[in-house]
């Protein structure tokens, strides 16, 4: 039986992609309840000021916020793309580093350009 | 007195020596519904075709040598009861992801292989007496218990689909039972465990299916047993890249 035993590097990725779902199961459901559904309904009722963008700035104003608002967009796409890479492999898509790098690459393009946009909200 | 119903056992067989692809063959026999399927599959080599060859031992679901596919799914076919499979007809093959020898026996050499790997076998510490017992509280066999359970029927092995595309994947029983002597009070094998449970073989090849935890007879589930030990996995990583010279 040859079998060499290589120390994976999965850890820091299962991580990530943990904590996206964690995230993913707990928030973005809230999330999408609320601006695909209560939002908009709340508009045609009379109160259309619920997701009025001077609010959501407002909400954002805190470099706190800020960050707390780009790390989960970061994790969501962590997660995503950990699962994606996953997925190929059992449905038998033998991608390689390439798709290695697709996937994380992905998640790391989406998490630095979803801090900068973030970042670089003009303050209200 | 009524005639017994009959079912038909579809058999998938294969002779090493027979120059001919797997087949299929159908058998009709009378069944009793608190019949076993094995007690079925006795009935056709003892009465139908004396050629058909199927491992057995037990009877009770406690040897784990009659595992095999029952409409696709891994079972013990002594623990399958005719009246739960009745009108059929029943499709039984060999146990999925291994190489099967003669009908429904397959090799398991390659699990047998891969239980030292894994370290599944108690490993004393310093203090522990060669001639006192090694008492322990309810509290540490808790710790341990459910995953003693196991008793290699390799059912978890025919369900776990990352077996089946990576056959170095250590695999849900091994990894249950090297949790289960990394969880008990009397070992100190962790640290040799080590290698194994970080490797990509060990607990990383798996996803996290969890198909073996249905399967299993014994209720050992060996998903939760793989990732208990992910959570220990990627600290001893963190540790280990934070404070370089931690390990080896
Ligand atoms: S973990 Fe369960 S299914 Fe797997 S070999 Fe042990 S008893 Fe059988
Ligand atoms: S014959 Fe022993 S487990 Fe089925």
């Amino acid at each position: 039986m040859s079998r060499r035993l290589r120390r994976s590097h999965e850890p820091p990725f299962w991580l990530l992609f943990g904590a996206g779902g964690l995230l993913a199961a707990l928030i973005l459901p809230a999330v999408v309840l609320f601006t695909g559904l209560i939002a908009p309904l709340s508009g045609r009722c009379g109160d259309s000021g619920l997701l009025e963008h001077a609010r959501m700035l407002s909400l954002l104003s805190t470099p706190i916020a800020r960050l707390a608002c780009a790390g989960f967009i970061a994790l969501l796409a962590w997660h995503a793309c950990h699962r994606i890479y996953h997925l190929c492999h059992d449905l038998g898509l033998r991608g390689g580093a390439g798709l290695r790098w697709a996937c994380y690459g992905t998640a790391a393009l989406v998490s630095v350009i979803g801090l900068v946009l973030v970042m670089g909200l003009p303050h209200p | 007195m009524s005639e017994r119903p009959t079912i038909v056992i579809e058999v998938r067989r294969w002779h090493p020596d027979a120059e001919q692809p797997p087949w299929w063959q159908a058998f009709e026999l009378p069944y009793r519904e608190d019949q076993s399927l094995l007690e079925a599959l006795q009935h056709i080599k003892d009465e139908l075709d004396g050629s058909l060859t199927f491992r057995w031992s037990c009877r009770m679901a406690i040897c784990g040598s009659c595992g095999c596919m029952v409409d696709g799914r891994p079972e013990l076919s002594c623990h399958l009861l005719m009246g739960d499979l009745a009108p059929g007809p029943v499709r039984v093959e060999p146990l999925a992801h291994f190489p099967v020898i003669r009908d429904l026996v397959i090799d398991q050499q390659d699990v047998l292989d891969k239980l030292p790997v894994a370290g599944a076998y108690l490993v004393p510490g310093d203090d522990t007496s060669a001639t006192e017992p090694s008492r322990q509280t309810p509290a540490q066999v808790a710790e341990y218990a459910q995953f003693a359970q196991c008793i290699n029927c390799l059912l978890c092995y025919s369900a776990c689909p990352q077996y089946g595309l990576k056959p170095d994947f250590l695999g849900p029983a091994a990894l249950a039972l090297m949790a289960r002597h990394d969880a008990d009070s009397r070992d100190a094998g962790q640290a040799e465990r080590r290698e194994a449970r970080d490797a990509t073989s060990g607990v990383w090849d798996c996803t996290l299916v969890g198909h073996c935890t249905e399967v299993c007879p014994q209720g050992v589930d060996p998903a939760r047993a793989i990732n208990r030990n992910k959570g220990a996995s990627a600290r001893d990583y963190l540790l280990d890249l934070l404070l370089p010279g931690r390990r080896r």
